[in-house]
């Protein structure tokens, strides 16, 4: 596991993170100065309701998206380089399929992209990675636009894990799975800490929140609403579940945004 | 380059194993059977089948470089864009990609294609035969008339006589004594000897000039029309049908292929239809540009319609140098494409070659946030 320059085992540090969409009156503002970080072995957990900034957060992180202000550091430079590209694994909320292409195929690119050299040692990571994920062999032979929902769901974790990244990016990683292949996401997300990865994953599922996250971050309109252990933020709320959580999350900063509070 | 490898080797997939490429490849046999087949004609069946076939393979390799412009939007429109734009490999690297392995795509096709239409030529009209030529330089805008003096044409003075193949066409002309003429009357000399010919008017006429001759004067007999001299060769024996087409097919592909960076171009800014059609368009005027600028010369016209030489000339400008159809008309006129028929593909992978740097040139990010940067 690689370093930051700010700190042995930061991997992702966010500042004053600001994004706004648009200009003068059509100006939308996606997130609104947020701070965190994503340390080696540990998995953050974005939570919060819809358009509460989750996904635009996660395509900073990525290099896709530029701040409006503030600064996502990503393994000690700025996001979006390449050299921190080759180090990230994503899977993005909705997994797109490469019609043409068999699964194995597909991790086999994502494979090659993502700089796993030498025929033999790709083709050894990418059966690994499509085990792990729980796809049937002969699933592996067919071509993507067979898929169904959730097998797509699975290779592009395979994809986005084939490399070994340090740092996996998950958008809503376990809508669209079984219970059993949440629970294989699961162990394979246990797996990247063990080995040292850190992981930011965006969720509304409680389960997925509570098997992964080590922390987690509660956002509502572009803010932090509360942050902490997932047992905490439990803890601490009047109702002890997520929708009441991000309920609590959306009160919190109505009356932070009323003009006399 | 081993990432630029895996996405050339994606694209490749993509389009060889899509719906487009099958029912490109049916047409494409089916257009080769029409082609090779139906011309009945004793005479000009083989040329006729030359042309019908190599024009279905134009365009065949045509429709694999367009569809080039297609790759991106469909990224873009099936969020695999955002995908892709957060591996490793840059967003120019991804459209070198889609240039690469389209063009590459259409010269492989091409000379798999002329491969096969010469094999099926081979069965289907046996008696077909192709001329080897050199090209013969002529005066800068050579013009026959009844009134002018006699054009010479230069020589090498050969030991052997030469039989001289020369392409002419009537001049235009908006007067009211202007009279059109299907038939002329063509003189020619060379030293002691000469003689006459009637010609069409438009066409390539043949003329045997005796050994040594190292000119022949050409004139015109017949009244109130001019011919432009076009073209002329020396024909110099025959070639095999299979070599003649498979070169010819490679030519079709470089040339065709070389549009695919245009539409790649396209496709940043616009949809993967408005991309292959105005590819398709520009295209179209690269290939008809040998006749664009010539008709633009010989327009004579006033007014506001005094523009249109000036609109055919830039049109012919902005399109790519891409002598497709002359290729294909060659072919057509049984005349074997030689090895300087490479130099024709210069222009067009010159023209190719500018427009890869513009479709790869990266743009500012926070002009291209989520896209292919």
């Amino acid at each position: 596991m690689s370093t930051t320059a700010s700190s042995p085992s930061v991997v992702v540090q966010a500042t004053r993170l600001a994004k706004t969409y648009g200009r003068g009156s059509d100006a939308v503002a996606a997130l609104r100065g947020i701070d965190f970080d994503v340390r080696a072995g540990e998995c953050l957990g974005l939570l919060g309701p819809n358009g509460s900034g989750k996904s635009t957060t996660i395509k900073i992180v990525l290099g896709t998206l530029l701040p409006s202000d503030g600064s996502a550091i990503v393994f000690g430079g700025p996001s979006g380089r390449r050299a921190a590209r080759a180090r990230t694994g994503y899977v993005p909320e909705e997994a797109r399929r490469f019609g043409a292409l068999t699964g194995r195929e597909t991790v086999d690119l994502f494979a090659r992209l993502q700089g796993v050299r030498g025929r033999w040692s790709r083709r050894q990571r990418v059966e690994e990675a499509l085990e792990l994920v729980g796809l049937a062999p002969e699933a592996r032979k067919q071509r993507l636009s067979t898929y169904s929902r959730g097998m797509a769901r699975r290779l592009a974790m395979a994809a986005a894990w084939v490399h070994q990244p340090d740092l996996l990016v998950l958008d809503e990683p376990t809508s669209g799975l079984d219970p059993l292949g949440s629970e294989e996401m699961l162990h394979l997300l246990d797996r990247h800490k063990q080995r040292g990865g850190a992981a930011l994953l965006s969720t509304h599922d409680r389960v997925t929140a509570e098997g992964a996250c080590d922390r987690a971050l509660v956002l509502a309109k572009g803010q932090v609403a509360a942050q902490g252990t997932l047992g905490e933020l439990l803890a601490d709320d009047s109702s002890p579940s997520l929708i009441g959580l991000m309920r609590h999350a959306v009160v919190a900063s109505r009356l932070r945004d009323a003009p006399d509070a | 380059m081993p990432e630029l490898r895996a996405l050339i080797s994606r694209h490749l997939r993509a389009t060889v194993r899509g719906r487009a490429a099958r029912a490109g490849a049916v047409l494409f046999v089916l257009g080769l059977i029409t082609a090779l087949v139906l011309p009945a004609d004793a005479a000009r069946g083989a040329g006729l089948a030359a042309l019908g076939s190599l024009f279905v393979l134009a365009l065949f390799v045509s429709g694999f470089a367009i569809g080039a412009g297609g790759a991106l939007p469909e990224d873009r429109i099936s969020g695999r864009e955002g995908w892709l734009a957060a591996l490793a490999p840059a967003g120019w690297q991804r459209r070198l990609a889609i240039v690469l392995s389209a063009w590459g795509l259409a010269v492989v096709m091409g000379g798999a294609g002329g491969l096969l239409i010469g094999t099926l030529m081979g069965v289907a009209r046996p008696d077909a035969t192709f001329q080897a030529h050199t090209p013969v330089a002529l005066p800068e805008g050579a013009v026959l008339a009844a009134s002018s003096t006699p054009v010479p044409i230069p020589l090498d003075g050969r030991d052997a006589d030469v039989e001289l193949e020369i392409d002419v066409r009537p001049l235009y002309s908006r007067a009211l004594n202007a009279a059109p003429a299907d038939i002329v009357e063509v003189t020619w000399s060379s030293g002691a000897d000469g003689g006459s010919l009637l010609a069409s008017a438009r066409g390539p006429l043949r003329l045997t000039v005796p050994a040594g001759a190292s000119s022949v004067r050409l004139g015109l007999n017949t009244e109130r029309v001019r011919l432009r001299l076009t073209g002329a060769r020396r024909l110099d024996g025959t070639r095999s049908p299979l070599l003649a087409l498979t070169w010819a097919g490679l030519l079709l592909g470089l040339l065709a292929g070389a549009v695919a960076p245009l539409a790649v171009l396209f496709s940043r800014a616009t949809t993967g239809q408005t991309a292959a059609a105005a590819a398709f368009c520009l295209l179209l005027f690269g290939a008809t540009r040998q006749g664009l600028t010539t008709l633009a010369g010989d327009l004579n016209a006033d007014g506001l319609m005094s523009l249109a030489p000036g609109l055919l000339r830039a049109v012919a400008w902005i399109a790519p140098d891409a002598p497709l159809l002359h290729i294909v008309s060659e072919a057509g006129a049984l005349r074997a494409p030689g090895v300087a028929s490479a130099g024709l593909v210069v222009p067009a992978i010159a023209y190719a070659v500018v427009t890869t740097f513009l479709a790869c040139a990266p743009v500012p990010r926070r002009f291209a946030e989520g896209r292919n940067a």
